[in-house]
């Protein structure tokens, strides 16, 4: 998995979207194992990217405002 | 002795009547009695005392103010016979009304029929403008009247553009003057028209309430102020003007502000407007800063969602976890229980065939048949010998 490359370009809404269609498998308790596995580690990448696309806004945020204060 | 004809007499009698008796001279004072306007043109009356009585003819033209029976007149004119009827009557050139009674009713008619017609009429009246710039001023340069006015304006107000248009402002002559004054006024692009004249008694003041005066103020084009006397006198042009001043002080005041009250106006102003900005300002500003702090708000309200989702996710997979491992030792159990191992271990044996099926019916075997026994343990060789299709019995335990 490149978490890297997908931080920088994730659609932030469609991530959330995702996760919570990703939760909302766990929760209806399907069986399939290997399903799950790869499901559980794209929720942890997409998570992770959504992190740091987030970080990176916020200082981008605290940089404009400085810029203007 | 010297014979004449009639009309040679009348004409010598005439002659020395004018000469002797004219307007200049003298006036003739009386009651009117039995007056009478013909053809629209002619006026004819008596005017008597207790003991005489004569006849006067007058053009209508030159009756300036309203007559009617019972009023004391004065009359200025001449003597004549009327030669066709031998009629001795005073032609008048000009009529004056004579003593205040008389002054008062006349008033009283005039403006009676000036109201008829709207003169006064308040819907009619304009505004003046706050801050007029050019005023003309018709008054009388001798007048107090025109140097108070003049004063208190200035003390008021400054930059005023005055003119003044002197005239008369009593007598037989003033309306006239007046009259023409104000004509002269409309010419020029004046804010206000002012006309002021100080107290007087009525009769001092009758040029003020003169029809022609009163017409003119009415007509003007400019806005009119007019002050005439005291605050108790009313005269028919200070009502036809658009506004009234008492005095001539009092029109100083209406014509303009106060220039201390117009600072403090400013002033205050000043402050509502500066107010009215802060507030504006804060306004914005409180707008800006929520705008300002938006990004951050919604950016902290994501990583809250975030954490909660992948919260969710951690431990929907661990409780999906357990619970697929959970079926799975049931499953195992389950399948443990059929596992024929857990049989063999009771004491059962199985049989299989040389190709390793398992045997289950008698009628697959045959004496000498070789075929293995499972146990629990391992597997042993072994030969039929007998086949039997007896029934096994079970014993009851």
């Amino acid at each position: 998995m490149p978490p890297k490359k997908e931080s920088k370009d994730i659609d932030v809404a469609k991530g959330f979207k995702d996760l919570e269609e990703i939760a909302a498998w766990f929760e209806r308790g399907e069986t399939d194992l290997d399903q799950g596995l790869v499901k559980f580690e794209r929720a942890m990448n997409i998570a992770d990217a959504l992190k740091q696309r987030l970080a990176l806004a916020e200082n981008k945020v605290k940089e404009i405002k400085k810029k203007f204060e | 002795m010297k014979v004449l004809q009639v009309s040679e007499f009348i004409e010598i009698v005439n002659g020395i009547l004018r000469e002797t008796l004219s307007g200049e001279v003298f006036a003739v004072e009386g009651e009117v009695s039995g007056f009478k306007v013909s053809q629209g043109q002619w006026v004819t009356f008596d005017l008597k005392d207790d003991k005489g009585l004569l006849n006067i003819f007058m053009v209508l033209r030159n009756l300036t103010v309203p007559v009617e029976d019972g009023m004391r007149v004065r009359v200025f004119g001449y003597p004549r016979v009327y030669p066709k009827f031998g009629k001795f009557s005073i032609t008048a050139d000009r009529l004056e009304l004579a003593g205040e009674g008389a002054l008062k009713k006349a008033l009283a008619m005039l403006r009676a029929r000036l109201e008829q017609e709207g003169i006064f009429d308040p819907a009619r009246k304009r505004t003046l403008p706050r801050f007029p710039q050019r005023v003309a001023l018709v008054a009388s340069r001798e007048s107090a009247a025109y140097g108070d006015f003049i004063r208190i304006v200035n003390e008021r107000w400054g930059g005023l553009e005055v003119d003044l248009y002197h005239v008369l402002v009593q007598g037989e002559r003033a309306p006239q003057e007046i009259v023409n004054a104000i004509a002269q006024a409309q010419g020029s692009d004046y804010d206000v028209l002012v006309m002021t004249r100080g107290g007087g008694s009525l009769e001092e003041l009758m040029a003020f309430n003169d029809e022609r005066v009163v017409r003119a103020i009415f007509a003007s084009k400019i806005p009119t102020l007019v002050a005439i006397g005291h605050e108790r006198d009313i005269t028919l042009a200070e009502e036809a003007a658009d506004v009234r001043g008492s005095t001539p002080t009092d029109c100083a005041r209406r014509l303009v502000p106060d220039r201390r009250d117009v600072l403090y106006e400013l002033a205050t102003l000043a402050d509502g407007i500066e107010s009215a900005m802060l507030e504006e300002l804060e306004a914005r500003q409180t707008i800006l800063e929520r705008a300002f702090d938006a990004p951050g708000t919604w950016l902290t309200g994501r990583r809250t969602e975030l954490e909660s989702i992948s919260g969710n996710i951690s431990s929907g997979v661990e409780v999906w976890l357990k619970d697929l491992a959970g079926r799975l030792v049931n499953q195992a159990r389950l399948l443990q229980s059929l596992d024929p191992k857990g049989v063999l271990k009771r004491g059962y044996v199985m049989l299989k065939d040389a190709a390793g099926n398992s045997v289950t019916s008698i009628s697959k075997l045959a004496v000498g048949k070789e075929v293995a026994i499972v146990l629990q343990d391992g597997e042993a060789g072994a030969t039929v010998t007998r086949v039997g299709s007896k029934k096994i019995q079970p014993k009851l335990l």
